[in-house]
């Protein structure tokens, strides 16, 4: 016998084989990573990088040729509309008023009263009269991975992250979207990523305004998240009853007194948990935080800790 | 060469009629302009060749369409940043986008092995596909895989380019980055090698008699 041709012949049955499980594999395939997914993150990358390089321009390209294509339309829709839904936030977070916009030492008075900073007239009309209830089955606030500044949409939440700091123009601060981790794998590939200099004021905030502006949050006990410091954040939730009245809230006097704890992060990726019953208003015999009247939730850094660097990852409800 | 225009039966996308019938030069020069029609009629028409390279790499597992993707993505960075100009032959055009399935499977399983030594090594792991085939001919696949991992890199390589993709010799030569002469002696040296480990092989044994395995 030719070993020549029984070589071949080998070859050959194994060339066959190996189509037949490419081709085979391709249903499992196409369920572990749907195809649309790829397809338009191909096109995206392809009209980022003509962006910045020789083009052939959108306006000049044959019309029909692109509308012929449902999923471009569709997917630029969908981009168009989500891109709509970011900037009214955007817009309307920037018309709020921020977790911590004052300087501290500026509070006044210095001790403030029990009932001060949550005080609420009887006559005003309640906030949280319209409010989504977590019912504690999706505690995952926002793991990132999803690349964009929307928190995930799960049990009536919904908020964009955002920071600004004390050197910025009032009211005028951008959404902040996630980085790609530098030894990023396939599970985690994005985290909030902030740094800065050394700021004099109140310092900075890192942050999602929840909508509805109340958001009841009583089937969890607190806070989880990952960080990579070092550093020095205070994990703050904000209440409805902190927030001025003429921004939605019920506050009339010291507002913006958030319920907070301070958290000193480590140089290397760790878990920190935060119970809702360890946040702490300044001053001393405020009440504690009512977990079921919830405005939003935040990261404070103070000027005292600035310059800062540090990385948010997996940010959660811990449930009861 | 085989064409692979049988790939677009796999997909639910259907090329416009003008991208179809684009010449070679004509898509060079619409890659060249990041023209996203271009760039899925390459991503098409060579993700089946891109895939084989990685799978007889990496094996036959479901995160292979990722890999996949992240070569074209590869092959568009360098484009869009215009360290390459793409080839105005297809015969070039797969030579290139080989070598970055290579550079890239190269990578991956490093990745891989390096998680596979940490604890949390399962979670990473990608699951096998399993379907389709019947269970003698995955032992022949995982066999003849078992085997070839045997062959050093510069023997591997050749004989799966040219004997699993069916590439022409010059292909493999500017795929793998060695002359023609080069090519051809290596796939001598492994197409010795591995008929020998197959002879020693339970299972691939008779597919080398007269007959046999089919």
């Amino acid at each position: 016998m030719n070993e020549h041709t029984a070589e071949a012949r080998l070859a050959a049955r194994l060339a066959e084989l190996h189509d037949a499980a490419l081709v085979s594999g391709e249903p499992q395939i196409r369920a572990y990573r749907e195809s649309w997914r790829r397809r338009w993150h191909l096109a995206q990358r392809a009209r980022r990088a003509a962006a910045n390089g020789p083009i052939d321009s959108l306006a000049s390209r044959d019309w029909r040729l692109l509308f012929a294509r449902r999923w471009l339309v569709v997917a630029l829709a969908g981009a168009i509309l989500v891109l709509i839904v970011v900037v009214y936030v955007a817009g309307g977070s920037a018309r709020r008023v921020p977790i911590a916009t004052e300087p501290l030492h500026a509070r006044q008075p210095q001790v403030p009263t029990p009932a001060a900073s949550s005080s609420r007239p009887a006559a005003l009309r309640d906030p949280c009269q319209v409010s989504n209830r977590g019912d504690g089955s999706h505690p995952e606030i926002d793991d990132f991975e999803d690349g964009n500044p929307l928190i995930e949409a799960a049990e009536g939440r919904f908020g964009v992250w955002s920071m600004f700091k004390d050197s910025d123009t009032p009211g005028n601060f951008e959404a902040l979207t996630p980085t790609r981790l530098p030894n990023a794998t396939r599970r985690n590939r994005y985290a909030l990523h902030v740094s800065g200099g050394e700021l004099l004021d109140w310092g900075a905030s890192i942050q999602f305004d929840l909508r509805p502006s109340c958001y009841d949050a009583g089937a969890y006990s607190g806070l989880s998240f990952r960080a990579k410091g070092p550093g020095r954040v205070y994990v703050g939730v904000r209440q409805i009853s902190v927030v001025p009245v003429e921004y939605g809230g019920t506050c009339t006097k010291d507002c913006y007194n958030v319920h907070q704890k301070k958290v000193d992060l480590s140089a290397r990726w760790e878990t920190y948990t935060v119970a809702f019953s360890d946040m702490r208003q300044r001053g001393y015999g405020t009440p504690q935080l009512d977990a079921s009247r919830i405005n939003g939730v935040g990261f404070l850094v103070q000027p005292a800790d600035t310059p800062y660097d540090f990385w948010i990852d997996d940010v959660k409800f811990v449930p009861r | 060469m085989r064409q692979l225009s049988s790939c677009l039966t796999h997909d639910d996308i259907e090329p416009l009629p003008s991208l179809r019938q684009m010449g070679e030069d004509d898509l060079s020069t619409r890659l060249g302009r990041m023209q996203t029609e271009a760039w899925e009629t390459l991503y098409l028409d060579h993700r089946r060749l891109v895939r084989g390279v990685l799978a007889s790499y990496l094996g036959y597992v479901a995160d292979l369409e990722d890999v996949t993707q992240e070569v074209f993505e590869r092959a568009l960075d360098l484009v869009a940043s215009g360290k390459v100009r793409p080839s105005g032959d297809a015969s070039g055009m797969r030579a290139w986008l080989v070598a970055i399935a290579l550079r890239l499977a190269r990578a991956e399983r490093r990745r891989r092995a390096k998680h596979r030594s940490d604890r949390r090594a399962a979670e990473f792991e990608p699951a096998a596909v399993t379907s389709g085939l019947d269970p003698e001919s995955w032992q022949v696949l995982r066999r003849a895989q078992a085997l070839l991992a045997k062959l050093p890199e510069r023997l591997r390589v050749p004989w799966v380019l040219r004997h699993l993709e069916h590439m022409t010799l010059e292909e493999v030569a500017a795929s793998t980055g060695v002359s023609l002469a080069t090519v051809k002696r290596h796939l001598t040296q492994a197409n010795t090698r591995f008929a020998r480990l197959a002879r020693c092989d339970a299972v691939l044994r008779e597919h080398l008699t007269e007959g046999g395995g089919s």
